[in-house]
Parts: structure tokens; sequence; C-alpha cells
């Protein structure tokens, strides 16, 4: 929750902390110093009234005058009557019994009390209470011994003084120091919020549009800073490097496309001309004109299924996809397979029709599974899997063939790239155009026992 | 020279006579005040001083000492001329004092000694139950606050010495109240009066006392005068007393003192201390 706090509030809370942790040490610190003293005070004149009590009370306690010494105590005790919890005074004679006490239903005359049983220590702390003892000792005897107990609450009005009067100092120090706390704070988290803030721009805008934070010291946010600048830097010139390959590698993909599709027409074009060339030398024989037409109409069929295999129409008169397409698809399929003597996994949860274009979906299957079919080993596995869910149609093909070689990988979809051995490669291009015409995906994974082609359709409603 | 020896002899001689005059005439009557009534009440006896010195056409000085003793030694020796003395000390000091007045509390010329506990003893039935107590006498000179008890436990074949673990005198009725209040003392004997006196003035401090039980009836403290003085200022200092209850200032300061008035008194009704004082020395001076 603290953590994850802007160091803009972070600082100045940081710092306000410290004010007071500084004040309530201070406060404990002279707290704990004024109750010593108040305490030593409150001794040593507890002291001075147990001596002239012990004075007074000669004569009394000669005289057995119980009444009379009893008038005594109070008037030490009695004098603080307004408060609630006043001192007591106890009177012991020689023996240690109670000769006469402030408090007679506490401490009566002639008991024995245990409360002060401390030998030897005239100064001690029973419970909440300090107890100074005097002891009675006119002309070298001692007679008896006054106890005075003063309850420990005495000493605490000093000590709500004391709170009371930090108090009153920390709020007038955080009262300066909290908008300076504040105002410091904020210059100092300046550079690092403006990072912060500048950092996501750097992928979405370009770095001329980026405002760079300006390096205003030498410390580690300095630091920072200057490396965010040369990184902004480095990552445009970067960009220029990779938007100059791109144009490099646009241009040779359409150099080979170029190249693939006037090999494609060439061929034919080559075979034509020579028949016509024949046919002007030979004249025209029935025969001969019948050979070079049929030529002729092969040569200019093979350039027009060329040509209309590079352009993939999408919008073809069709059939919502149904389980029999599919179904279809795999009878079309296995006699290749078994030319192969290879196995076929067949697996189709397609139950009901789906709302896409059943001729551009087997297209896309009859490829990926020709592929298949061709890059198995005899005996192979293949494996097609179409299946639904969250709104996809999902293909799966996998053969345990021979990998795709990384060469090839870079090319995969590309027409004519000459990497194919047994055909055009317009197999793949075809797949890959109807896959992105329908927005779909189509991924490939291959590596030793296993190549993946899925392919993923989104299914309108 | 001889004018000025004439002048000078004739002016000592009025003043002399002047000061004769003025000292006979205006010399206060003094007047001696024990614990047989509420003390510490400057204000009122400076007022009662003021309306008795007026009736009286004399002056009154109160004069206030700590004990019974030392107010009856300052009557006998004439060092005061009148005295509100205890029953006990009159029966003792007959033939040496005289009778001046007896007050009326309660319509009668006679008061009670009274058995006093704290508030918190409620066991405590008679003095049988007191073994081992600390108990509080008023005075060694007072009836009610020390005769009375002795003879009390007498009575109940008692002996104070045997009885009590510690005993103190207080010096005043009040104070025994006050010391038995506060557990000072577990028990005290005090005058009945100034028991009833105090429940008025001081409830609080009353409460937080308990009767345990009332004696006999006795003669009120009187005021007594100086066996030298003259009967026509004996005459008159009774007959201003008696007619207190006759004014309204007057009546006023006997309200203060919680009595009914003055009446002039029959040393026969001192007849009940004076048995009670007999039978304790008798049984004493006997040893048993």
């Amino acid at each position: 929750m603290l953590r994850d706090l802007s160091y803009r509030y972070k600082l100045p809370l940081a710092f306000i902390a410290a004010i007071l942790v500084t004040a309530i040490a201070l406060a404990i610190t002279s707290a704990a110093k004024t109750y010593d003293t108040a305490r030593q005070q409150l001794l040593v004149s507890a002291e001075r009234v147990g001596a002239v009590l012990a004075n007074a009370l000669v004569e009394p306690l000669r005289k057995d005058a119980i009444w009379s010494a009893y008038l005594t105590v109070k008037t030490v005790a009695g004098a603080n009557e307004e408060s609630s919890d006043p001192p007591v005074v106890v009177v012991l004679d020689a023996l240690g019994r109670v000769f006469v006490s402030s408090e007679p239903e506490r401490f009566p005359v002639l008991s024995v009390t245990t409360e002060f049983a401390e030998e030897g220590n005239t100064r001690s702390g029973v419970d909440d209470h300090l107890v100074v003892r005097v002891p009675i000792v006119p002309e070298q005897i001692t007679v008896g011994e006054v106890i005075l107990q003063y309850p420990r609450a005495w000493l605490l009005p000093p000590l709500y003084d004391i709170a009371r009067s930090t108090a009153w100092t920390t709020i007038i120090v955080l009262t300066v120091l909290v908008p300076i706390a504040w105002f410091w704070g904020r210059r100092v988290a300046a550079p690092l919020v403006h990072l912060a803030d500048s950092m996501p721009k750097v992928a979405a805008l370009p770095a001329e549009q980026i405002e760079l934070p300006k390096v205003v010291s030498r410390d580690e946010i300095g630091d920072l800073t200057e490396r965010f600048r040369s990184m902004v830097t480095d990552l445009a010139d970067k960009r220029e490097v990779e938007r100059r390959m791109m144009t490099t590698d646009r241009l040779a993909a359409l150099g080979r496309l170029a190249a693939g599709v006037a090999h494609e027409i060439n061929n034919p074009l080559g075979g034509m001309l020579t028949a016509l060339s024949t046919y002007r030398r030979h004249g025209a024989t029935t025969d001969l004109r019948e050979k070079t037409l049929s030529l002729l109409e092969r040569g200019l069929n093979q350039i027009k299924e060329t040509v209309s295999a590079l352009l993939v129409e999408a919008k073809l008169e069709t059939h919502p996809l149904s389980p029999e397409d599919i179904e279809d698809v795999r009878t079309l399929i296995l006699p290749e397979v078994k030319k192969k003597h290879a196995r076929l996994i067949w697996s189709s949860d397609i139950d009901r029709p789906m709302a896409l274009p059943s001729t551009q979906v087997r297209q896309v299957l009859i490829n990926l599974l020709l592929n298949a079919t061709k890059a198995v080993d005899e005996g192979g596995d293949i494996a097609c899997t179409v299946d639904r869910c969250d709104g996809l149609l999902r293909i799966t093909v996998e053969d345990n063939g021979e990998p795709i070689a990384s060469a090839q990988y870079e090319r995969l979809f590309e027409p004519f790239s000459g990497q194919d051995v047994s055909g055009n490669g317009l197999g793949l291009w075809v797949t890959y155009q109807i896959v992105q015409q329908f927005h779909g995906e189509i991924s490939v994974d291959s590596h030793p026992g296993l190549t993946q082609f899925k392919v993923e359709l989104p299914v309108t409603n | 020279m001889g004018v000025l020896l004439r002048a000078l002899v004739v002016l000592a001689l009025l003043l002399t006579l002047a000061g004769r005059t003025w000292g006979t005439e205006t010399a206060p009557l003094r007047f001696g005040t024990t614990a047989v009534i509420l003390q510490d009440r400057a204000e009122f006896l400076t007022k009662w001083a003021r309306y008795l010195g007026e009736r009286l056409g004399r002056p009154i000085q109160f004069v206030q000492r700590g004990s019974y003793a030392e107010v009856g030694e300052l009557l006998s020796t004439s060092q005061i001329d009148i005295a509100w003395v205890c029953g006990a000390p009159y029966v003792r000091n007959r033939g040496r004092w005289q009778l001046v007045a007896v007050p009326l509390h309660q319509g009668k010329p006679l008061y009670q000694s009274y058995l006093i506990v704290p508030a918190s003893d409620t066991r405590t039935k008679s003095y049988r139950d007191l073994e081992g107590t600390v108990f509080a006498y008023s005075d060694p000179d007072s009836n009610s606050g020390y005769l009375v008890p002795q003879f009390q436990m007498l009575e109940q074949g008692l002996r104070a010495g045997n009885l009590f673990r510690k005993t103190f005198f207080t010096w005043a009725h009040q104070d025994t109240v006050k010391a038995v209040a506060v557990g000072l003392a577990q028990a005290g004997a005090v005058d009945g009066y100034i028991w009833e006196a105090l429940a008025d003035i001081d409830p609080a401090l009353i409460a937080r006392t308990r009767i345990v039980s009332r004696s006999a009836w006795y003669g009120f403290p009187p005021i007594v005068a100086r066996a030298s003085l003259e009967p026509d200022l004996l005459k008159a200092v009774g007959e201003v007393l008696a007619s207190m209850n006759a004014d309204a200032r007057g009546k006023e300061l006997l309200n203060q003192m919680r009595l009914d008035g003055f009446v002039p008194g029959e040393d026969s009704l001192f007849d009940g201390i004076r048995q009670i004082n007999q039978f304790v020395n008798k049984h004493y001076a006997q040893g048993s």
C-alpha cells in the first residue's frame, strides 16, 4: 500500500514522519528527565516534612497523646485535602506498631502494618507510591518512625505539561516544516516522476515527440536521466536501422515474387512461342493446327491457374461450414495418406453448422493436410483436430515427418520462394491469405518428431 | 510656680479618681468556658459577650483553656469570675463554687452520655463488645465523657484498664466524635447534647458514627461562680441568663447553642453525678 505510493507523497511523508519521531523521542527523553527531577524533589520535600513531623511528634509520643498527634499528622496529610489522593502519614512507636496515622481506618492504632516493611531502605516504591521513612530520634534513642507515602500520581502533572508543550512545539514546527517538506519532496521527486511519465511514451511515440527530462544533478537520479536520454536516442537510431532493413526485405521479397511469377508464366510462354513458330514454319496441316491450339490452350490455362492461385478471392459463393464438410475433406485426403502407408488420426467436435465459409475452411484444411502428407515419412503419423472453443474454430494438423528446415522457415508463407522441392509453394500462401482475410491466426511449430500447424478462425455470430 | 504645682496636684487627683471609677465600673467579668459547649466558635462568643455585657452593664471577657482542670483552677483561685463547667468538677468543688444557672436542653436541665462507635461497626451492643479496642474519652474531669463510662463499666463488672487495649483523651466532646468517626478510636463516650448539636451542624460527621447506648439523665453542665463573687453580681448574672429567652437576640443566641434557656437550678440536680462519683471513688479506693 505505502510501497506503491508515488515518491511525490512518499518523500514529504517520510520527512514529516522523521520530525514526528524526533519530537516523540525528545518528549520521552525530557519526560523521563522531568519525572526523575520531580521524584527527587518530592523525596527531598517529603524528607523535610518527615523531619519536621518527627520533631513535632516527640512530645505526643512521649505523652501518648494520640489526638494531638493525629491533629499534627492531619495537618500534613490534610494540607492536600483538595487532591483526590492525599499523602498518607503513618507514625510507628518504638515497637513498630502504629501510634497514629492520617488514615486510622487503613492503619488502626496499635496495629502492625507490613505495607512498608523494607529494611534499611528509607526510600522505596510501594506499588504506585513513593515512601519516605524518617526515624524519630530525640537524644540518640529511637522512639518511633514517621512514614510518608506519596502517590506517584503526584509526579504526573509535570509530565502532562511536558506532553502538552511538546505537542504544541511539534504542531508549530510541523506547520512551518510541512509546506517546506512538501515543496522539497516534490522537487526531489520531480525528475523521477518525469522519468516515470516519459518511459511509457517511448514505445508509443516517436523519439522527437518525447519531452526528455533535463539532467539537473550529478546524483543517481541525474545519472538515470542521462542514461534514459541516451537510451531514447539509441532506440530512435535502432528504429531507423530496422525501418531500412524492412524496406530492403520487402523489396527482396517483392523481387522473389516477381521472379517466381515470371518463371511460372515464362515456362508455358516458351512452349507456346515454340509451338507457334513450328506452326508457322510447317504450314497449316490439320493435325499440327489441332496440336498447336491444344498446346496453346493448355499453356494459357496453366497461366490462368497460376494467376488465380495468386488472387485468393474471399467473396466466393459458399455455404456455412457443416460437419459434412469436415468429413468430406477426410474422405478426399485418405487416398493420399494411404499411398504413403501413413496413419491419419482424426478428431472433430463440429456437430452443427458454423458461421464460417465452408469453401475457404475446406481449402485451408486440405492444404495443411496435403502438406503434412507430403512431409510425413512412409508409415508415419498424421493427426488432425478440429474443435471449437471461446468463439474460435481451431484446426491443428500435426505430422512426425522431417522438421521444417530453418532456411525454409523464414519464407514459409511466401509464394514461389523456391524452397519447395515438390510444388510452387502456393498452398501455404493461399492458406495464409484466407486466414488473414478472416482475421484469424496461423502459427507453426516445428522440431524433430513433430511439426504442428495451428489455425484459429473467429466465428462471427 | 505655685499655680503650676497646684494645677498638677489637682490633675493628679482627678486622674486617680477617674482611674478608680473607670476601673471599678468597667472591669470585665471574666467568663471561663470549657468544651461543654461547642468550641471554635469565636464569632458566637463575641456576640454573646456583647449581649451579656450590654444586659449586665459590664463587659464580658471569655477565657478559654485546654482542659476542664485548668478552667477549674482559674475559678478556684479567683482568676476568673464565672465559668461554664461540667457537673463532675462542680460536685467535687462543692462549697468553693456557687451555682449561677443551669441550661435547658430540650426543655430540661438534664443531659445524657452517649456511647458511640463508627457507623461501620454494626456489631457492638455494649461495653462488653469493646474488648481490645482503642477508646476515646473527652476529659478526665468530664462527667459524660469520662465519669459516666467509668460507672457504666463498673456496673457491668468491667474495668477500663483491662477492657481496652488503649485509651486517650481528646479534650473536647467534638473531637471525640471526630476520633470515632475517622476510626482513630473504635468507640468513645460523648456529651449527648454536643452529639445532637453536631447532628444539626455537621450531619456528615455524625452520619459516620452510631450511638450504642444512652446513659441515665444527669444535671446539665452548669454555669458557676467563684465563691467570693458578690451576691448582687451573682444574682444579676443569673437573671440576665434566665431572661435570655425573653428577647429575640437572646433567643437567636440560645438557638445557636441549641439550648432552650437558662434556669437558676437546684444543687440537687447534680445528685445523680454525686452518686456515681462516690460509687466510682469508693470502688477504686477499696481496690476491688
